[in-house]
């Protein structure tokens, strides 16, 4: 279906952003296919710029609209352009600090939250005693938070490193201990430093996977800058570990509200938190704890910018063996961390024959190295990072296939302290794996390209271009991104099943607010699919959105992050029917993408009535539980009184959910002759299940 | 009102269906007139308050007849109406002035509050106190720190005139900024070492937190801050247990900030000091 975008075709992105008043133009539901259509109106074929040009036309600006690289060029572009005085902006940092700060919330009102940075602010909304409607902003740092997010917290540390426990034999592992790095005062060629090596992981010790870019062609770090940055900020981190460990006790797990998804309470930064479980608890007794305490307690307001300005004028390490000398508890803990580092830790050319084996085993085990232990990203150029091949590689890996990342400052800038680049990073990483899933889809789901062209239209590029088959491989294997990212901007497509009531009727859900109500859910065995998202799975046609294999029978409602995902998850139900505990009569599938910028084959949202007596819900777990798609499913099905098997594809556990009876936010709406109406270009969930019928 | 209006507003569920039905093409021909307020309700938010529910019901009613674009309207389709365009207006001279244009955006703001000085109501009242707060950060950004105050000023008069709270914290702060910006190096100083001891604080180090605290307690400029410093003391004294210290500093805080007609400040510290007595009953 042709879209009409001729008021939006001339415009620029960056005039769109300005003005997204007008957007709304031809009305809520041609947003998503005008902004569809202008994404790709330019003929753009990178992947960061079809999301780019996709965000700019959407009116919706939410609180985590997509990060694209473009996005980020933008906003640094308009940082350079605002030309703002250097003291008015350091006044404008300022402020919020200087606000007047609670210890608890108030007792009345309504609230809402933000996550920004380390604060939460609550706005409290409130009716005074003259009837007008008030506001008022309350901040709480995430080591004081306000008293229901505490109570509500659940104990959770960060995990023990995999490589205490899982041994590689014969690996080409290698990694260099921080004190070898100290005493040398930069990352030593791994032919110069081979004997200090250590091969084996052990339990009670740390090791940290540094990925970083390469400075020049011949040295990743020639004026030692990354070597000082690291050092620095591993021994502040573990200082800060053990004002962590002091505070609330050793082996006192740290608090963790699932709710809103964060660390709460007395914690240390997630990189010290880790040191706390993996050296600490292993090295200290109470003893110990106290001994190293009073080591580091002049320290304090010294490292609380994690050394990175000690850092940034610590030519050769001096600095940092002088703060270690006198503290002897504080080095011995320093001793029981490593790093793998490219360059100290497989063979550099040129080489000799007998370490070409050693580094053929050192680059296949990459992955290895960062499942075993940690990756820690020093960062210096966010963009520039992101657009080297490896580097995505090692930052998707340690994203996907681990869920943690630490990101360290990575060389001299004016914001370190603040964290710009950091913040930048972080956001950008929340979507670069699902743009790069939604490439590696397009390549081998929908066949549109080939690896080469998936590496250039995600902007990867390669100092070597031999590596290019390798990091493709490699980008393939990372498995599809666990981690959700929702937000009212994100595109619905495909087929929102709707069951239908006992007068013909359907239950309409009109929210996708997950709702905390008397469900009763039973487990009902457990089922394996995690293979479903598996690149190279079941071969196949691209299913419809909705299909009928039998009269009787289950339905089965597929969520998935995007279509091509969506195709796996339908062609592994079809191929893998037979694995459920009750026959399938009908399949849907929904996309609920926050990044379509790959494929889609289907293209539009409508809804569909079915009527089954069971239903099977299949999502990712984060999916199921905090976006909106699964919550409207049970609503709907909880107004139809409709039991569902719910199978979330990482816990690998079906579950048998009778839903409590529901009333709002539902509503009974006849079926018109006609069938719904098809949605072209989808809906955003803004609008999805308010337009959809 | 129009007549049709009154019917519909008057109207029961099932006879609201029937009206509609009846009269939808005029309905839809007159909608978009109802989508602002009128005048003589604009100051009773109750009355406000109907008004729109009415609207919305019609709306509503039509949509579940198939006919959805009053709805739309309601969403911000079309945007025909004035107060629409002109918070449209307003959002578009804050993105502008966000991508470093404030000298179009300030255009943009003066053409604006332009418009509103036709118009009357707190809807009105609230956007161009809002505008004159915009115009404010745009004027700062093109050097005219004169200005920015004058609009800031204006800014915090119209919340305390129509007693926003929220507002009288925002503008109050854009005018602390402001002073900050024409004080010399000591003030700036003083700010830099209370954000780091709000910094401290925050990562949890408390003790520091108050050591700095104890040094900038000296400074020549404090009595700008006393209520800051002395809450923060309070904040820092119940974490680590002194429940006693944290009360006594948290009261000379709300009285400092009393004596400042800070209300933002007095908010906080009372409720701080709930806290407190409910962590330890202050004696009899």
């Amino acid at each position: 279906m042709a879209v009409d975008i001729g008021d939006l075709a001339t415009a620029t992105p960056e005039e769109l952003l300005a003005d997204p008043g007008r957007l709304l133009a031809a009305g809520h539901r041609a947003v998503a296919a005008r902004a569809l259509a202008y994404a790709h109106a330019t003929g753009a074929r990178a992947y960061d710029e079809i999301g780019f040009r996709w965000s700019a036309a959407l009116p919706v600006r939410d609180a985590t609209p997509l990060q694209t690289l473009d996005a980020t060029r933008l906003e640094h572009a308009r940082e350079l352009a605002r030309r703002e005085d250097p003291r008015v902006a350091r006044a404008r940092e300022l402020q919020p600090r200087l606000r007047h700060r609670p210890l608890d919330m108030p007792l009345d009102g309504d609230f809402r939250f933000e996550h920004r940075m380390n604060v939460l602010e609550l706005t409290r909304r409130w009716t005074d005693s003259e009837g007008r409607e008030q506001q008022d902003l309350w901040t709480f740092p995430l080591s004081a938070p306000p008293s229901p997010l505490l109570r509500d917290a659940i104990a959770k540390d960060e995990p023990e490193l995999a490589g205490a426990s899982i041994r590689i034999e014969a690996s080409g592992m290698r990694w260099l201990p921080l004190r070898t790095l100290l005493a040398r005062g930069h990352f030593p060629r791994m032919q110069d430093c081979r004997e200090e090596l250590v091969a084996t992981m052990e339990s009670g010790a740390f090791y940290a996977f540094v990925s970083h870019r390469w400075l020049s062609r011949a040295e990743p770090d020639p004026d030692g800058g990354q070597a000082r940055y690291a050092a620095w900020q591993l021994v502040a981190h573990l200082c800060d570990a053990l004002r962590a460990a002091g505070r609330r006790g050793l082996h006192e797990p740290r608090r963790y509200n699932p709710l809103t998804g964060f660390a709460v309470g007395v914690a240390g930064s997630e990189l010290a938190e880790a040191l706390l479980v993996n050296v600490l608890r292993a090295a200290l007794d109470d003893d110990g704890l106290r001994e190293a305490l009073a080591e580091i307690a002049p320290l304090e307001r010294e490292l609380a910018d994690f050394g990175v300005a000690r850092a940034a004028a610590d030519t050769d390490l001096a600095g940092l063996r002088e703060l270690l000398a006198p503290r002897p508890r504080l080095t011995a803990l320093v001793d029981r961390i490593h790093v793998w580092y490219d360059y100290s830790c497989i063979p550099q050319a040129p080489r000799e024959a007998a370490d070409d084996a050693l580094f053929v085993a050192g680059l296949k085990e990459l992955a290895a190295c960062q499942i075993l232990g940690r990756t820690v990203i020093l960062l210096d150029d966010a963009e520039d990072y992101l657009s080297r091949g490896w580097c995505t590689l090692e930052a998707l890996t340690a994203d996907t296939m681990s869920g943690r990342t630490d990101v360290l400052v990575g060389s001299e800038r004016g914001t370190a302290r603040e964290g710009h680049a950091e913040h930048y990073f972080g956001t950008l990483l929340q979507d670069r794996p699902h743009i790069a899933w939604r490439a590696i889809l397009d390549t081998e789901v929908f066949g549109v390209q080939t690896p080469d062209e998936c590496m250039r239209r995600l902007g990867l590029a390669l100092s070597d271009p031999a590596d290019q088959p390798l990091v493709y491989d490699r980008l393939r294997g990372v498995p599809a991104p666990r981690k959700l990212h929702t937000d009212a901007s994100e595109l619905w497509t495909g087929v929102v099943p709707l069951p239908v009531l006992g007068d013909g009727r359907v239950a309409v859900p009109r929210s996708g607010e997950r709702a905390v109500r008397g469900h009763t859910r039973e487990p009902a065995g457990t089922l394996d699919w995690t293979g479903a998202l598996a690149i190279g799975g079941p071969p196949g046609d691209i299913p419809e959105p909705f299909l009928r294999l039998a009269q009787d029978g289950c339905h089965a409602a597929l969520i998935g992050s995007c279509e091509g995902e969506c195709v796996l998850l339908a062609r592994w139900l079809l191929a893998h029917a037979g694995e459920l505990p009750a026959p399938v009569a009908t399949v849907s599938w929904l996309a609920v993408d926050i990044a379509p910028v790959g494929e889609l084959p289907c293209g539009s949202l409508r809804a569909q009535p079915v009527a089954a007596p069971l239903w099977l819900i299949v999502g990712q777990g984060t999916a199921l539980e905090h976006g909106a798609a699964g919550p409207a499913l049970d609503r709907a099905l909880a107004a139809a009184g409709v039991p569902y098997l719910e199978l979330a594809l990482d816990e690998r556990r079906l579950t048998l959910v009778h839903p409590a009876p529901a009333e709002k936010d539902v509503e009974a709406v006849a079926v018109p002759p006609e069938g719904f109406p098809v949605h072209e270009g989808g809906l955003l969930r803004q609008w999805a299940l308010g337009a959809l019928v | 009102m129009s007549d049709l209006r009154e019917r519909l507003f008057a109207a029961s569920p099932e006879a609201l269906a029937e009206l509609s039905e009846r009269h939808r093409d005029a309905i839809v021909a007159e909608f978009r007139d109802w989508l602002v307020v009128p005048e003589p309700l604009r100051a009773d938010p109750a009355a406000t308050q109907a008004y729109v529910g009415a609207v919305v019901r019609i709306a509503q009613q039509l949509a579940d007849a198939g006919e959805p674009r009053p709805l739309g309207w309601l969403a911000g389709e079309g945007r025909d109406d004035p107060v629409a365009r002109w918070q449209a207006q307003l959002a578009n001279a804050q993105e502008l002035t966000e991508a470093g244009s404030p000298d179009v955006a300030a255009g943009v703001l003066v053409a604006l509050l332009d418009s509103l000085s036709d118009a009357g109501g707190p809807v009105v009242d609230d956007l161009a106190t809002h505008a004159r707060g915009a115009l404010s950060a745009a004027l700062l950004d093109l050097g005219d720190t004169g200005g920015a105050r004058a609009c800031a000023r204006a800014a915090l008069e119209g919340c305390v005139a129509a007693f926003d709270l929220d507002g009288i914290r925002i503008y109050t702060e854009n005018l602390d900024l402001l002073d900050a910006l024409a004080a010399g190096p000591e003030l700036e100083a003083l700010r830099e070492g209370l954000a780091e001891a709000q910094d401290l604080s925050d990562a949890g180090r408390y003790g520091a937190s108050n050591e700095l605290l104890q040094e900038l307690a000296g400074h020549e400029d404090i009595d700008r801050y006393a209520g800051k410093l002395c809450g923060l003391v309070g904040l820092n004294l119940f974490r680590l247990g002194d429940l006693d210290g944290a009360r006594e500093w948290t009261g000379a805080a709300l009285r400092s900030c009393d004596a400042a007609d800070d209300l933002y400040g007095m908010t906080i510290y009372t409720e701080n000091l709930r806290v407190i007595d409910r962590a330890a009953p202050a004696p009899a």
